[in-house]
């Protein structure tokens, strides 16, 4: 039951994106297209699992002055493993997500989430809470890339969604059309979430 | 006692980093030689590709002077059939909206460019990434008369390409790119 | 030394760090609600990035390269980040304990500010030398500086603006963002 818990609180109620408001730098650059915010946010939640179950089974034995320090090298050294197999494997993916791979080392969601659940809990919870936040980071990426995607190029996974005539809103897919997008999906949840607050209010 | 506490806590430290580069040597050799592979193999294709009656390549060896002079090329290869040059497969890397932009480019023994390919770049996606589709890539086929131009709208002429629109910036820099091939060509392998 | 020049302007607004390559968004929204602690957090930022170019580039260089063993330059080059962060964590406690305050907790925070490791990566990966690395740093730096010292400046006004609830906090701040960010690709010179 704690284990579900602890998986499911990452997707929605403290999503690290739209709660937290972690993990912008990645967020806001890869979401050009669906495609590329799904390769980061598995990215991301293979790293986060390997660190969070490495913190956990070395929570007692590592010292409290050094541990952000400790942890940074646990994190560095899965980012560049992932690199390298990205690399290997799907070099496509890995040609189109580019420096912000390596850039996953400095994603404070992962430093986050070592030092606040990692480091205080067993193996099998830090992985479901390991989960429960990458999935709820690629939540967010695929989110935000639909939004991006679909008005900034008219096509969704690369799929045209409208035909030929639908002019797209080039700023979406250009910088400031992350930011935008952010700004507005995050207007729309305070919006829904007081609204809901003043009904039951009421 | 302090000191001692330093040691110990460098000290474990440099084991945690120490068993992580072991882990990581470990990945790089399981992984390098197929990257490697990965890399020749793309090369291969992208040089195959633009010069489809190929039967094998030489490569040419560029002086330091070379690449001096030509500061976005990358590589140069002969193109044989039958013991004979057919021409040329020429690489670059202009620099484009977010980076280098890898092109190559085919050209035959008159200076005609038979076909480009663009090998990596990392353009906006559905922006400049269109730099890849055969609509824009195929305007470079045949054409003769270099240095070419971009335009933005309207029927291209002989020594013109139409922009990607929206893309100015990463169309330019693929013509950048024949351009210098072009003149690669021209000043060192014509002669 | 036109080159030197061509990469700094780029650096600076073409590429601007923050408003077009996305890197330290964190304290670019987290630091930026007024112009004088941005603009702290900007020098702390400058400093860590232009030293962080020139250690991570000769560790690359002599180390790294020679001995062939690059893969370790993510570990590596955070590594010199969180020692130097430390570094100038301990100096500004001791010079100024009214900036040190003000910074709070975005001090410790340059650690994990993707721009200094972003510079550092992009360093070798466009194949500067050094001193064109010394240069595309500062001139990151200066770029992540005058757009946090901008927005804060927006942001400050927008303190008294009468914005819809649920806009109220980061969403504003981030459409904010987005305007600041269109006026930055004014300077690539794009058609839209």
């Amino acid at each position: 039951m704690r284990i579900y818990k602890e998986f499911q609180k990452g997707l929605i109620k403290e999503n690290p994106v739209f709660v937290q408001l972690l993990g912008m730098c990645p967020l806001l650059a890869v979401t050009t297209s669906v495609e590329n915010g799904i390769g980061m946010g598995l990215a991301a939640t293979a790293v986060l699992l390997g660190s969070n179950v490495v913190v956990s089974l070395l929570r007692k034995l590592i010292p409290a002055k050094i541990r952000i320090p400790a942890y940074i090298v646990i994190i560095a050294g899965f980012v560049t493993l992932i690199d390298m197999m990205l690399e290997a494997y799907f070099p496509a993916l890995s040609q189109s997500l580019g420096l912000f791979i390596p850039l996953i080392v400095v994603n404070c969601i992962i430093l986050a989430r070592a030092e606040s659940f990692a480091s205080k809990n067993d193996v099998v919870t830090s992985v479901s809470d390991a989960l429960g936040m990458g999935i709820g980071f690629t939540i967010a990426l695929v989110t935000l890339a639909s939004v991006r995607e679909i008005l900034g190029n008219g096509t969704f996974l690369g799929i045209s969604l409208f035909g030929n005539s639908f002019e797209p809103v080039l700023v979406m897919i250009l910088p400031p059309g992350a930011f935008l997008g952010l700004g507005i999906i995050l207007g729309i949840m305070n919006w829904v979430i007081q609204k809901r607050e003043e009904g039951s209010a009421s | 006692m302090r000191s001692k506490e330093i040691v110990r806590l460098g000290g474990i430290l440099c084991l945690i980093t120490f068993t992580v580069a072991m882990v990581l040597a470990l990945g790089n050799m399981a992984t390098a030689e197929r990257i490697e592979l990965l890399k020749i193999e793309a090369q291969n294709n992208a040089r195959q590709a633009v010069m489809p009656s190929v039967e094998y390549f030489e490569e040419v060896v560029l002086s330091e002077e070379d690449k001096n002079n030509y500061r976005a090329l990358s590589e140069v290869y002969v193109a044989m059939k039958a013991d004979n040059k057919i021409g040329y497969t020429i690489g670059v890397a202009p620099s484009g909206f977010n980076g280098p932009i890898e092109i190559m480019v085919g050209i035959d023994s008159q200076g005609v460019v038979t076909g480009i390919n663009i090998v990596r770049h990392q353009e906006t996606p559905g922006l400049g990434s269109k730099i890849v589709q055969d609509d824009f890539k195929d305007q470079y086929t045949q054409k003769a008369h270099t240095p070419l131009r971009i335009i933005k709208s309207g029927q291209p002429k002989d020594d013109e390409i139409l922009a990607i629109s929206g893309a100015t910036i990463s169309s330019e820099a693929v013509k950048d790119g024949v351009n210098l091939a072009a003149i690669v060509f021209k000043e060192l392998l014509a002669k | 030394m036109s080159e030197l020049l061509i990469i700094a302007v780029g650096a600076i607004l073409i590429e601007n760090f923050v408003l077009v390559k996305f890197l330290g968004i964190c304290p670019f929204l987290g630091v930026s609600k007024k112009v004088e602690t941005a603009l702290g957090m900007g020098m702390a930022v400058t400093f860590v990035m232009v030293i962080a170019s020139l250690i991570t580039w000769l560790i690359q260089t002599f180390i790294l390269k020679h001995f062939g063993i690059e893969y370790l330059q993510t570990i590596a080059f955070i590594l010199v980040i969180a020692s130097l962060v430390q570094f100038v964590e301990m100096v500004v406690q001791k010079t100024s304990p009214t900036l040190y305050q003000a910074l709070g907790v975005y001090l410790p925070l340059i650690t994990t500010n993707c721009a200094v490791l972003g510079v550092a990566l992009l360093n070798i990966q466009k194949e500067f030398n050094l001193i064109q690395a010394l240069v595309y740093g500062a001139g990151a730096a200066v770029g992540f500086t005058l757009a946090i010292v901008l927005f804060a400046g927006v942001r400050e006004r927008l303190e008294y603006a009468n914005v819809p609830k649920s806009l109220r906090g980061f969403p504003i701040a981030l459409i904010t963002a987005a305007l600041l960010s269109i006026a930055f690709l004014g300077f690539q010179g794009l058609t839209f």
